[in-house]
């Protein structure tokens, strides 16, 4: 399994990395960690004829807090995201999640804004951000734009990037403290692609769930950030019946595809299950005043 | 031999690590045997079942990396089919020829500059297929609307033989209980980590062929190379390297990529090099049958089994290629496993899908077997509100029938059934875990045991294979199980030991220098021991090699006798130096000497004295040190009938599976793994405990995780593994083995095969345990892998 | 059929167990294959090309990663160490010798890379308990003898490592 034939370039500037994009427009591709991209090369799934590697560009692995929100580059690896003392104690949920993500050998590689541009609706990072309301930033040659997940993930590997856009930053809000989180993923082997997971960091008050945030993972074409059922705890006391109206709720409002591992069906009732132990987790944190 | 200072038995650093650790093992990847080598890439079908109507080249030989491509067209015009046991009207050849059978079949073959522009030049390959409707299901095959594959065959049975002991119906007729059950087995592997390889070169002048390959045997394959190749045999020289990254049985059919790949070469006028990647391996190696099978048992009502009766039908994929269909035969020497059962019937039927294709993987058939026995008794214990074990242990051989002569013609050489079965109850502590199951139960959880006991056969009689014939049409009788061993101890004593074993990863040199170590007494560490394989150079007979865990039984034992051998004529020779009669002379450790005096001398001079100074050898005697031995099993005798004693011997294993299931999600988790073998004399304890294990992960394996899935219309569904799955270490349960040794009179050392031990258990002991949990929803297991999914499935199936 | 790109070669430095190499390379050649082929680095295996089993882990400025998934002409300028660079001499390095003697190796296949991922957590958390050591192998794959005396040979390394420290 070796990739087809391409031109590589190693721009140092975005300016040089969009403008290459816009020269070789579809036939091009970004690379940045690799841990997705290279195994879909190996098999020849993925030809591009141009490949810009935007690994040696400078600036794009900040991890900054501003305005109540963290800043974070694109190129932090996903081992960066956990090690961080900012996020871990900012955002908390964000740092958890790269537990779930594959291996060390792939986190020392792989990269947050590439996770998130990959899009696979199984993997952690898309659904994260999902889940907290985060906007991403791309840049292409008419310069930057801010975008919401809802508009920005448009299905299995898909998103709204365009062919001379890069993905450059990702603003999550800063979780408040002693808040409890959780990412519940399911899978049939462990930190391999999940057949559900559910990610939710929540604040209570007493047994009062104030601040809610949930996603569902691996069971849409898109990460799926539950309103409605999160309505029906935010602001609510929490309790098992709650909890199962919840669970519920995102059942109804997932889109489940059938595959070699799970039919839609299961993977439908996987959700509830995973929200349910998700929302368990982190209320059981929270009202122990966030993580120890 | 005297009794102290013993190599063999003990866990000794071995020989073989020093240059793995360092990342010096020589693997047939690291191999540059030629200095101009080219690389092949293999185009394959994307279709299940297709005729090929073109295959155009010009525009892959239009590349300057391009050296030539090989088609179909070639293999037919330079290659003959593979010999099989049984269809007389199916080819196999190594690569399609008009028509394509199953997903991955190979179809051309690129040789070029480096393997990245093989795979390019592969790419631009334009092949015109005709779609044709495929089947992958076995019972679907035998239809008669059902898409035939071999057009000469006419329909999808390639064979059926019903094989009988004793008064089957006789037995069934006076069972107070009868229980049927219909299971399924799925396809899966066992794979190694380690690929194919295949570096190839034909040298036109003396019209012979040279491969490095990992192929490990049986070299009964060797003479099936040979003739598919057109080649008189000592002309196919196989060279493999010291070091295979493992095989379970897998790279046992690398044997026709070996000729596709000489093919290519003998095309090319170069020499050529393939390295099978994962995706090929997922999608075209090899891997064990798919199995439907009936299976009933009828007992007494005090539990006592009468007989046992099997209907199994075989998916062997596209062609049945040998060594198929060892899937029926290979177990039938120990065809009613561990127990005493007045009769037996096993009608098999083998059916051709447009599957990829089959043969031995770690366990090879037995898997299958006792997925279909120790379900059954567990269903009789049910139906007898008996206890699991304790109908088991009812029906035992016991130690005093021994040696034991099954129905079949199995002969059973030594074994302690009833103390391993007690040894394991009592490791895993039986009766507490019987009270933690009541005791969750009434929590809610779903908790069980499992218990599965099985015969473990090593050393496959090449005589099995006849069996696939009914007696009459047998055109030659075949038998034997041999393996030979070279020994040379050099002008100043030191020893160099030569094997054919083709080791893959379980240690044998240092397993023979423990064994020579102990013959010789000289220290293991100081003998030089030359692993790999070479058909030129090496000893060897048609069974030579390394599969159905023969080392122990067969290998180690010819090392042993050559040593023997040696030391035999070196005996002779202290006798002339020392005027006496050979019966005179004792070996001490270090020296030979003339029982009752002083005179002795030292093994050196003895050695010397071989070399040095020829005139000093008795009359007649050749100079040198040098010894083959061919050990022959003498179990491993022809069939008569249906009767074969199909292994050269025989050891016992009993497992126990502790689990629970998430009753959400239906995840089982395997909270325990016990298990208790019996392999005769253990010959190094560490490699023997790890061999287990292992082979224990690639049943539970089989058991929850590995499925190879086509859709109906044939299309290979998880070639990567990201989609198959095998267990990790995150996986792997909590272990724990020991051991009976009751050692084996069939060979010096009394050691038998464990390499796949509970890979023939494992399965059915977890199928067991996850039944036992789901009795509170009152849940029948009848296949494999019990995926969430598919437990979840069967519980929504039953509330419905 | 889709029409192939072209070739970039491109000029690349790699520093390998102290070894400075200079090599001309296709972009598209895996730093694996450079490794074992350009290199003559035999060490690092092969096993699977989707960063799935680990064979191919070697260490990468000081991280254990998988060198299927890198091209070579990402890693120019790098420091790499491979298998070959464990050892001092004919010294073994303690991993290696308790790898021996903990038996935690069969056909050897995975055994680099398990090597050079357990030195990688060993450097970054020098006395691992039994479930981060589990966690942290969770990316290499031993289909030959099951995990446990793995296990047992990175605990009794790190315990000789933390001795040697004390040293």
């Amino acid at each position: 399994m070796k990739p087809a034939p391409f031109e590589y370039f190693a721009p140092t500037s975005l300016d040089e990395a969009v403008t290459l994009l816009e020269a070789h427009g579809e036939d091009a591709k970004v690379i940045a960690g690799g841990q997705s991209l290279i195994p879909l090369m190996n098999m020849r799934l993925a030809t591009p004829k141009y490949l810009i590697d935007i690994n040696k560009i400078e600036g794009l692995d900040q991890i900054r807090e501003v305005d109540g929100h963290l800043e974070i580059g694109a190129l932090n690896r996903h081992y960066m995201i956990a090690s961080s003392p900012l996020i871990q104690k900012k955002c908390p949920l964000l740092a958890e999640a790269v537990n779930h993500v594959a291996h060390r050998q792939v986190r020392y590689r792989g990269t947050f804004g590439g996770s998130v541009a990959h899009a696979d609706p199984a993997a952690e990072f898309p659904t994260v951000v999902t889940a907290l309301d985060g906007e991403i930033k791309l840049v292409g040659p008419d310069g930057e734009r801010w975008t919401k997940p809802e508009e920005f993930f448009m299905g299995y590997l898909m998103t709204t990037i365009e062919p001379n856009e890069i993905l450059t930053e990702i603003r999550v809000p800063v979780t408040p403290a002693g808040s409890g989180f959780s990412v519940y993923e399911f899978a049939r082997k462990e930190n391999y692609f999940a057949i559900a997971g559910a990610v939710c960091v929540l604040s209570a008050e007493g047994d009062r769930v104030e601040q809610l945030a949930l996603g569902l993972l691996g069971v849409s074409p898109a990460p799926v950030k539950p309103r409605e059922a999160e309505e029906l705890l935010r602001g609510h006391v929490f309790s098992d019946k709650r909890v199962e109206e919840v669970a519920k709720s995102v059942m109804e409002s997932v889109e489940p595809d059938s595959d070699l591992h799970a039919s839609e069906a299961y993977r439908r009732e996987m959700a509830g299950v995973v929200t349910k132990r998700a929302l368990q987790a982190a209320f059981s944190m929270a009202i122990k005043g966030g993580q120890g | 031999m005297e009794g102290r200072d013993r190599w063999v038995s003990k866990s000794i650093e071995r020989l073989e690590d020093d240059r793995l650790l360092r990342g010096r093992g020589q693997f047939i990847d690291d191999l540059k045997p030629f200095p101009n080598m080219y690389h092949a890439a293999i185009l394959r079908s994307p279709h299940a079942h297709a005729r090929i109507k073109d295959i155009d080249v010009e525009k892959a030989l239009s590349m300057p990396e391009v050296v030539s491509v090989l088609t179909g067209q070639d293999v037919a015009q330079l290659s003959r089919p593979f010999i099989v046991t049984g269809p007389k009207d199916m080819e196999y050849y190594s690569c399609a020829i008009d028509k394509v059978r199953y997903v991955g079949e190979p179809v051309a073959v690129v040789v070029a500059k480096d393997r990245y522009s093989a795979e390019d030049a592969a790419g631009l390959i334009e092949v015109e297929y005709e779609p044709l409707p495929a089947v992958v299901d076995p019972e679907k095959a035998l239809l008669p609307d059902a898409p035939v594959l071999h057009e000469q065959q006419g329909n999808n049975l390639v064979m059926d033989r019903v094989y009988t002991y004793g008064d089957v119906d006789g037995a069934f007729a006076e069972a107070d209980v009868v229980v049927k059950e219909r299971l399924l087995f799925p396809k899966y592997a066992s794979y190694p980590n380690e690929t194919y390889g295949v570096i190839a070169n034909y040298e036109e002048d003396s019209d012979r062929l040279t491969a490095y390959c990992n192929f490990h045997g049986p070299y009964s394959m060797h003479p099936v190379m040979a003739m598919a190749l057109n080649t008189p045999a000592n002309k196919l020289r196989i060279i493999v390297p010291p070091d295979v990254g493992s095989s379970f049985g897998v790279k046992i059919t690398s044997y026709p990529y070996v000729v596709l790949i000489c093919l290519a070469a003998k095309k090319a006028g170069v020499p050529v090099k393939w390295t099978e990647d994962r995706m090929e391996s997922l999608m075209a190696s090899s891997s064990a049958v798919d199995r439907v099978a009936y299976v009933s048992m009828a007992s007494k009502k005090d539990g006592t089994f009468l007989g046992l009766d099997m209907d199994v039908l075989d998916n062997v994929g596209a062609y049945m290629r040998a060594p198929e269909p060892g899937c029926v035969l290979r177990y039938l020497g120990n065809l009613t496993g561990p127990y005493q059962i007045g009769a037996a019937r096993m009608k098999a039927r083998i059916a051709v899908t447009n599957k990829s294709l089959t043969g031995p993987i770690r366990g090879y058939a037995c898997q299958h077997l006792y997925f279909g026995i120790e379900r059954v008794v567990d269903r009789l214990a049910k139906e007898l509100h008996m206890d699991p074990a304790e109908i088991r242990r009812k029906n035992l051989i016991m130690p005093d029938q021994f040696p034991y002569k099954t129905l079949s013609g199995g002969v059973y050489d030594a074994g302690n059934y009833p103390a391993a079965f007690e040894k394991l109850l009592e490791m895993g502590g039986y009766e507490a875990l019987l009270e933690e199951r009541e005791k969750a139960r009434k929590e809610g959880r779903l908790f069980g045991i499992g218990l599965a006991l099985g015969v473990d056969p090593s050393g496959s009689n090449m005589g099995y294979m006849q069996m696939a014939l009914p007696a009459k049409a047998r055109k030659r009788p075949m038998s034997g199980s041999a393996q030979a061993t070279t020994i040379q101890i050099d002008h100043g004593g030191a020893v160099t030991v030569e094997l054919s074993t083709v080791c893959h990863g379980q240690g044998h040199e240092t397993v023979v220098a423990q064994v020579v170590a102990d013959e010789l007494g000289v220290s293991p560490y100081s003998i030089n021991v030359v692993g790999g394989m070479d058909t030129s150079l090496r000893s060897w007979t048609i069974s030579t090699g390394t599969y159905s865990s023969r080392f122990a039984t067969v290998s180690a034992s010819s090392a042993a006798l050559a040593a023997r051998k040696l030391l035999e004529k070196m005996r002779k020779i202290a006798a002339h130096l020392l005027d006496a009669e050979p019966e005179d002379i004792v070996k001490e450790k270090e020296s030979f000497a003339l029982k009752g005096t002083e005179k002795r001398l030292p093994f050196r001079a003895i050695a010397a004295a071989a070399h040095w100074d020829t005139q000093a050898l008795p009359e007649g005697m050749e100079p040198g040190l040098s010894a083959t031995y061919f050990f022959g099993a003498a179990p491993a005798t022809r069939g008569e009938g249906d009767q074969i004693n199909s292994s050269v011997a025989y050891g016992f294993g009993a497992d126990l599976a502790v689990v629970e299931v998430d009753p959400e999600t239906f995840q089982v988790n395997v909270l325990g793994y016990y298990s208790v073998h019996d392999a005769g004399t253990i010959l190094h304890p560490a490699i023997v405990e790890t061999q287990v294990k292992g082979a224990a992960l690639h049943g539970i394996g089989a058991a929850l995780y590995e499925e190879l899935m086509y859709d109906e219309n044939g299309q290979f569904l998880n070639s990567t593994y990201a989609d198959y799955i095998c267990p990790g270490i995150n996986e792997t349960p909590k272990m724990v083995t020991d051991h009976v040794e009751t050692p084996s009179p069939l060979n010096v050392l009394g050691s038998k095969g464990i390499g796949e031990a509970s890979s023939q258990t494992a399965p059915v002991v977890i199928a067991n345990a996850v039944e036992d949990a789901l009795e509170p929803l009152g849940m029948k297991i009848d296949r494999l892998p019990l995926s969430p999914h598919f437990l979840w499935s069967l519980k929504k199936s039953k509330g419905a | 059929m889709e029409e192939l790109g072209n070739n970039s070669r491109h000029a690349i430095q790699l520093k390998v167990n102290g070894i400075n190499y200079q090599l001309e390379v296709e972009a598209r050649r895996l730093l694996v294959d450079v490794l074992r082929h350009d290199l003559g680095l035999t060490g690092t295996h092969v096993g699977c090309e989707q960063g799935v089993c680990g064979s191919c882990t070697v260490m990468l400025n000081g991280q254990a990663i998988n060198s299927c998934l890198m091209f070579a002409v990402q890693a120019n300028g790098t420091e790499i160490k491979t298998v070959e660079g464990l050892a001092q001499g004919y010294e073994l390095h303690p991993l290696q010798k308790a790898f021996k003697q903990q038996h935690a190796l069969q056909c050897g296949f995975c055994s680099p890379g398990v090597l050079l991922n357990s030195l990688d957590l060993l450097q970054k958390n020098p006395q691992p308990d039994e479930a981060e050591i589990k966690e942290g192998l969770s990316g290499n794959m031993c289909r030959c003898g099951g995990y446990d005396n793995i296990v047992k040979a990175i605990k009794e390394a790190a315990s000789e490592l933390a001795g040697k420290k004390a040293e």
